[in-house]
């Protein structure tokens, strides 16, 4: 059978999210994620991390209030990194959302992204190893930084004996691991898979990192603006529930949006500078695999780092792929309140679209402060907007010059 | 520190009571003898691991070199560490 509600016109599983959770800047739970989104806040604010007397301060947006014993035993904590606690309490959310629970995930896929895995970790057995001088690492250094960990602790938890891994591809990692999954589901290797992404690395070698990269803005992360300097560092977890839509349909599950496409692509040009090819690239193959036309989609969120080369890119991509369109197009910047959480990206970029498609309220870029000519589009500044919209796009790009972005539609 | 010495006040316990703590924190005020079972204290495996290293780290010793098997009870650590760490002076 091929077209109708449960298939695809290519006869393969139509894809729907029943479930999300989150942990951001806002603090531990979709709710605090929401009302900061649509209250226009930002968790943004100078951070500070030390090293026997060498301090770094920058933007960023750490877990607001966040207490590892509140969630976690003595014993768990001893081997699971915060990104994998994050991990761990965006999936319980989202399990829960999705009126799941373990018993029904026996099955499931498990497919994350996570950029750098457990930094904290590496940092500090670096410090052990060569700054004290000591001959032995700590025993949890290597479950620790697994970036693999977080797949585990869910699959642990929930007792799901289904294929879990990670899919590493920096700021993309969310969006690709995303799109593995929703694959997986449409060709019935599993029937309903956790996927997302996790990261948790604001860290001082991860602070100099980056500003020896010449990324970090000066003040806060402004996207599209005038003035703006450059990305905050931002931790957090995104977690969906995706399952085929006759399952969602057999149990009776309330079905938030469909993950109608999605398209992946690579630069091929430099391992920094972003090109237009290869995001125009992921963007029109997610829009040729969600059978959707350039003026269908309502809204994107952008990569929207704040850099100043990527959102000029960025807005050179949204033209030559939706040409007049473009000019209609409210794009804004989800990393302008919850920063730049990496591997969690494009997974909590992509809860913050479908929750505003499903309850007509387009997520803003805050701290704009003024038009910027070569960023000339609607990028919903300073205020959420209630508006409607029936399909849009989330789209993520990393160093290495790879692309990934998801189209999803209002069900 | 004499054989005479109760192990309450053995500065060597309360080393290596302070590395089980700083590894399992709910067990602070938990009641330690000589012949207090590691064993019986549900630790897991890691966490016994990581208080082993703790040990290791604190008083300059190898104690996984003698294997994890050779100590059963908080006395026997006690003693084991002690011997590691005079053996360790005689050779500095």
């Amino acid at each position: 059978m091929t077209g109708g509600r449960y298939r695809r016109p290519d006869g393969s599983h139509r894809v729907v999210v029943t479930g999300v959770g989150a942990v951001t800047g806002f603090g531990v739970g979709l709710p605090a994620f929401w009302q900061g989104v649509t209250g226009a806040r930002t968790a943004i604010q100078p951070t500070r991390r030390t090293f026997e007397g060498m301090e770094v301060i920058r933007p960023a947006a750490t877990v607001a209030g966040y207490r590892p014993l509140d969630h976690f035993s003595e014993a768990q904590l001893l081997t699971c990194e915060p990104f994998v606690q994050y991990a761990l309490l965006a999936a319980n959310e989202a399990i829960a959302s999705a009126g799941l629970t373990s018993a029904d995930l026996t099955d499931a896929a498990i497919v994350l992204g996570c950029g750098g895995g457990g930094e904290i970790s590496r940092e500090e057995t670096a410090i052990h190893l060569f700054a004290n001088r000591r001959p032995r690492a700590h025993p949890t250094t290597v479950p620790r930084t697994n970036h693999q960990a977080c797949c585990g602790m869910i699959a642990i938890e929930h007792g799901i004996l289904g294929p879990s891994f990670v899919i590493a591809t920096g700021c993309a990692s969310g969006s690709h691991a995303i799109s593995q999954a929703a694959t997986m589901v449409r060709h019935g290797y599993a029937e309903r898979a956790l996927t997302g992404g996790t990261e948790a690395n604001v860290i001082y070698a991860v602070m100099r990192a980056f500003d020896a990269a010449r990324t970090i803005a000066s003040d806060t992360c402004r996207p599209f603006s005038y003035g703006r300097s450059g990305l905050a560092l931002g931790e957090g977890s995104g977690i969906l529930v995706i399952e085929t839509m006759e399952s969602a349909d057999r149990r009776g599950a309330s079905v938030l949006a469909e993950i109608a496409g999605f398209g992946m692509s690579s630069d091929a040009t430099d391992t920094v500078q972003p090109t237009i090819r290869g995001p125009v690239r992921a963007v029109m193959h997610a829009l040729a695999d969600a059978g959707l036309a350039t003026d269908e989609i309502g809204y994107l969120n952008a990569h929207g780092t704040g850099t100043p080369l990527n959102d000029r890119v960025e807005t050179q991509v949204a033209h030559a792929v939706f040409g007049p369109h473009a000019a209609r197009l409210m794009m804004s910047s989800t990393k302008s309140q919850i920063g730049h959480t990496f591997g969690a990206a494009g997974a909590l970029e992509l809860i913050a679209t479908i929750l505003g498609m499903a309850r007509g309220v387009v997520p803003p870029t805050v701290n704009h402060q003024g038009a910027d000519p070569d960023c000339d589009i609607d990028c919903v500044p300073n205020e959420a907007r209630a508006h409607r919209f029936d399909a849009a796009v989330s789209q993520s790009f990393a160093f290495g010059g790879v692309n990934a972005a998801i189209a999803v539609r209002a069900v | 520190m004499s054989d005479s010495t109760p192990f309450a006040d053995s500065p060597v316990w309360g080393g290596i009571k302070d590395c089980i703590v700083k590894v399992v924190p709910s067990l602070r005020e938990a009641e330690f003898t000589p012949d207090t079972r590691l064993d019986r204290l549900g630790l897991a495996s890691i966490q016994v691991i990581t208080i082993t290293f703790e040990i290791e780290e604190l008083f300059g010793v190898g104690i996984v070199d003698e294997g994890l098997d050779v100590f059963e009870t908080c006395g026997e650590l006690e003693v084991l560490v002690r011997r590691l760490a005079a053996a360790r002076e005689v050779t500095a």
